[in-house]
C-alpha cells in the first residue's frame, strides 16, 4: 500500500459552490460560517446570537441588525480516471491508484463528497457516486490497482455528463491523454459544467533516456499497430519536441476551460499538488 | 534458358514468404502512444527493407529445397569446319616403310606417319567432326563421325597395327559414305581416303559409289602413298596393252574418281614431307561454315539460391544484433 508520510493535499477552488450541506468551502449561501457578509434586521434573520450591538446603537432609527455570514459549504470532488490502455506503460497505474488514494483521503479530511469514474468503455467501467462516506472508495482503489481494463479506446463521452454530479464539482482528470483531438474535446465537452483539474501522467521512459542506436519494434498498446523504429540521436531529438509540443497544445486546450494542467511525474507526491493549487487558485 | 525445379510440388510453400509482411521476427515493445513517434522516412525504409530481405530468404531458402536446375539443352553453334572421315588402308603394305622395306631402327612406316599426321590434323581442326573408317579385305567402322577428337586419335592411333594382305577400296569407300546418311546436309562433307595401293572396282560397285558420292555431295581426297618404285597415279603406261585396270590399278581407280560428279583431288605422297603437305592442302579446303549443336548438361542452381538466402539471412541476423528494447 501507500506510504503513510503525507498522502493528503490541499485543494481550493474558486468558485462559490451552492451545496447545502457545510463543509469547508466558502459558499453563496448565508448561514454558519465564518466569513461576515454584511448585516440584516434582526427580523429577516432572527438570530439573537449574532445581534450586533454595535450596528444596532449606530442606527438612528433604532433597528436592530443581526450580523450574516456566509455558510462554507461541502463540495461533491469527482475523480476521472482514464483505464485504457495506453496507461499500462511503466508504472501509471501504481500512479494513478496513489493518486485515488491521497484525493479520497483528502477529500474526506476536507469534509467533501468523494466520487470516482472510469473512462471506460462499458462493462468494465468503474463508478462510485459522491459519497461521504469514510472509506468507501477503499474497494475502487484497489480495482485501480490492478492496473488499466482490458478495454482499448475511451467510453462515449456523452455517458459523462449522466453520471457526474448535477452540481458543480471538482473534477480531476487523471490521464495520459493520449487521446485524438476528437476524444478530446468530447471530454472536455462532457466536462464543462464542472472545475477540471487536468493531471497529465507521462512516463519520463516515454521520452527519454531511449537507446541511442538501433532498431526498435514497438507496438501501439490501443490499436495494436506496430511500428519498426531505427533509433538514432535526431530520431530521439524530434520526439522530444513532438511530446513538448504536445505539451504546450494541452496546455492551450485545458486553459481554455479555466485550469493549468498538472504535469505530474512518474511518482505521486501530494505536495506537488498542494503546491499546484496553491499557485493555480 | 528455362529454370525448372526437381521437386516443384514444395514451391507451394513459397506462401510462407508473405510471413514478414505480417510480422518482423523483432522484439515488441510496448509505447504508450505511437501516434507521438513523428514520421521518419529512413525508419520506414529500413522496415520495408527488411520485409523484403525476409521474403527474399524465405523465398530462396524454399526454391532451394526445390532443387532448382537449368534443364540440358542443345545450343546451335556455327564454326567453319567439315565433316571428315577417314579412311586407312589396313593392307599389309602400309607397315613398310615409303621406300618399300620392312621398317628398321628409327625409320617410320607409312602407316606410322599417316598416324603422326593425321593425329596432329585431327587435334588442330577445332570445330570438324572426324569419324574413321579401316579398310582391308573387310571394311571396319571405327569411330563415328563424332567431335571426340580423343577417339578419332586413337582410332587412327589403333589403325597403325599390323593390317591384312587385301585391299578392299569400294567396301572402304561404301562405308564411308554410309557415315553421312544421317547427318546433317548443311556441313561440307569430305572422305580422305589414305591407301598405298588400289584395286580394281567392279562395274557395278562403281555405278553404285558414282550415286552415292553424288548423292551426299561428298568431296574426295586420295592420298596415295607412293612406294618407291611402284606405279603411280599420274603415271602413262609404256605399252598400250598394259593398260588396263588389273595392271595399273591405281591409274584406273584415279580415273574413275575423276569421273564423280563431286569434287575430287589426288595426292601423291612420296615421302613423309609431301604427305604433310597434302593434308595441310585439305585442312585449307575444307573450311565452309558449319551449323553443329553442342549439348550442354544441366546445372543444378540451389547453390547459388542458398548462397542469396544467406545474403538476405545475413542481413535479418545484422537487424537482429541492432535490435533496443524501451527501457521502463
Amino acid at each position: 500500500m501507500i506510504a503513510e508520510t503525507q498522502r493528503e493535499f490541499v485543494y481550493r477552488i474558486r468558485w462559490r459552490p451552492q451545496s447545502m450541506r457545510p463543509g469547508a468551502h466558502t459558499s453563496q449561501r448565508s448561514g454558519m460560517g465564518q466569513l461576515f457578509s454584511g448585516y440584516a434586521s434582526l427580523l429577516d434573520h432572527p438570530d439573537p446570537r449574532r445581534l450586533d450591538l454595535n450596528a444596532s446603537v449606530r442606527d438612528p432609527y433604532g433597528m436592530l441588525y443581526t450580523r450574516v455570514f456566509r455558510q462554507r459549504a461541502a463540495i461533491p470532488v469527482m475523480l476521472l480516471v482514464d483505464r485504457s490502455a495506453s496507461m499500462r506503460f511503466g508504472d501509471k497505474a501504481a500512479f494513478t491508484a496513489a493518486f485515488a488514494d491521497a484525493t479520497a483521503r483528502s477529500a474526506t479530511a476536507t469534509g467533501d463528497a468523494f466520487g470516482l469514474l472510469t473512462l471506460d468503455d462499458g462493462a468494465r467501467a468503474l463508478h462510485l457516486p459522491p459519497t461521504f462516506k469514510r472509506g468507501a472508495a477503499q474497494g475502487v482503489i484497489e480495482c485501480l490497482q490492478e492496473g488499466p481494463s482490458l478495454g482499448r479506446r475511451l467510453g462515449e463521452p456523452r455517458a459523462l455528463a449522466t453520471r457526474l454530479p448535477r452540481e458543480r464539482a471538482l473534477v480531476f482528470l487523471v490521464s495520459d491523454f493520449h487521446w485524438t483531438t476528437r476524444e478530446l474535446d468530447g471530454v472536455l465537452d462532457g466536462l464543462a459544467r464542472h472545475d477540471v483539474v487536468p493531471v497529465v501522467v507521462w512516463h519520463e521512459r516515454e521520452y527519454s533516456a531511449l537507446p541511442r542506436r538501433g532498431l526498435m519494434s514497438l507496438q501501439d498498446p490501443e490499436t495494436g499497430r506496430r511500428r519498426t523504429l531505427y533509433m538514432r540521436p535526431r530520431l530521439a531529438e524530434r520526439l522530444r519536441r513532438a511530446y513538448a509540443e504536445r505539451r504546450a497544445y494541452l496546455a492551450r486546450q485545458f486553459m481554455r476551460q479555466g485550469r493549468r494542467p498538472l504535469f505530474a511525474g512518474a511518482r505521486f507526491d501530494a505536495s506537488v499538488l498542494t503546491d499546484h493549487f496553491l499557485r493555480t487558485a | 534458358m528455362n529454370i525448372a525445379f526437381d521437386r516443384p510440388v514444395l514451391l507451394v510453400a513459397l506462401v510462407l514468404a508473405l510471413l514478414p509482411w505480417w510480422r518482423l521476427p523483432l522484439r515488441v515493445g510496448e509505447h504508450a502512444w505511437l501516434e507521438m513517434w513523428p514520421p521518419d522516412g529512413l525508419s520506414t525504409g529500413i522496415d520495408i527493407g527488411l520485409r523484403i530481405a525476409a521474403s527474399l530468404a524465405i523465398a530462396a531458402l524454399i526454391a532451394g529445397l526445390a532443387r532448382p536446375y537449368i534443364g540440358a539443352q542443345t545450343v546451335e553453334k556455327i564454326a567453319r569446319g567439315a565433316h571428315v572421315v577417314l579412311t586407312l588402308d589396313r593392307s599389309l603394305s602400309m607397315d613398310q616403310t615409303f621406300a618399300g622395306r620392312n621398317p628398321q631402327g628409327g625409320e617410320e612406316s607409312k602407316s606410322e606417319t599417316a598416324r603422326r599426321l593425321l593425329t596432329e590434323f585431327i587435334g588442330e581442326r577445332d570445330h570438324d567432326l572426324f569419324g574413321v573408317v579401316s579398310f582391308s579385305t573387310r571394311p571396319m567402322a571405327v569411330v563415328p563421325l563424332s567431335d571426340d577428337r580423343r577417339a578419332a586419335q586413337a582410332a587412327v592411333a589403333a589403325a597403325a597395327t599390323r593390317g591384312l594382305a587385301f585391299t578392299n577400296v569400294a567396301a572402304g569407300l561404301f562405308m564411308s559414305l554410309s557415315y553421312f546418311k544421317d547427318t546433317r546436309a548443311s556441313a561440307s562433307r569430305a572422305i580422305v581416303l589414305i591407301s598405298d595401293g588400289a584395286a580394281e572396282i567392279d562395274f557395278r560397285s562403281a555405278e553404285h559409289l558414282r550415286a552415292r558420292f553424288a548423292e551426299y555431295d561428298v568431296s574426295l581426297y586420295w592420298i596415295f602413298l607412293r612406294t618407291a618404285g611402284s606405279p603411280g597415279i599420274f603415271d602413262a603406261p609404256d605399252e598400250p596393252r598394259n593398260d588396263n585396270a588389273k595392271a595399273m590399278p591405281e591409274r584406273y581407280l584415279h580415273r574413275f574418281f575423276q569421273s564423280l560428279s563431286t569434287p575430287y583431288k589426288a595426292y601423291e605422297a612420296e615421302n613423309p614431307a609431301a604427305l604433310a603437305e597434302a593434308i595441310s592442302d585439305i585442312g585449307r579446303l575444307e573450311r565452309r561454315p558449319l551449323v553443329y549443336e553442342q549439348r550442354l548438361p544441366r546445372r543444378d542452381l540451389s547453390g547459388w539460391v542458398y548462397a542469396f538466402a544467406a545474403v538476405m539471412l545475413v542481413l535479418g541476423v545484422a537487424s537482429k544484433a541492432a535490435e533496443r528494447e524501451l527501457v521502463v
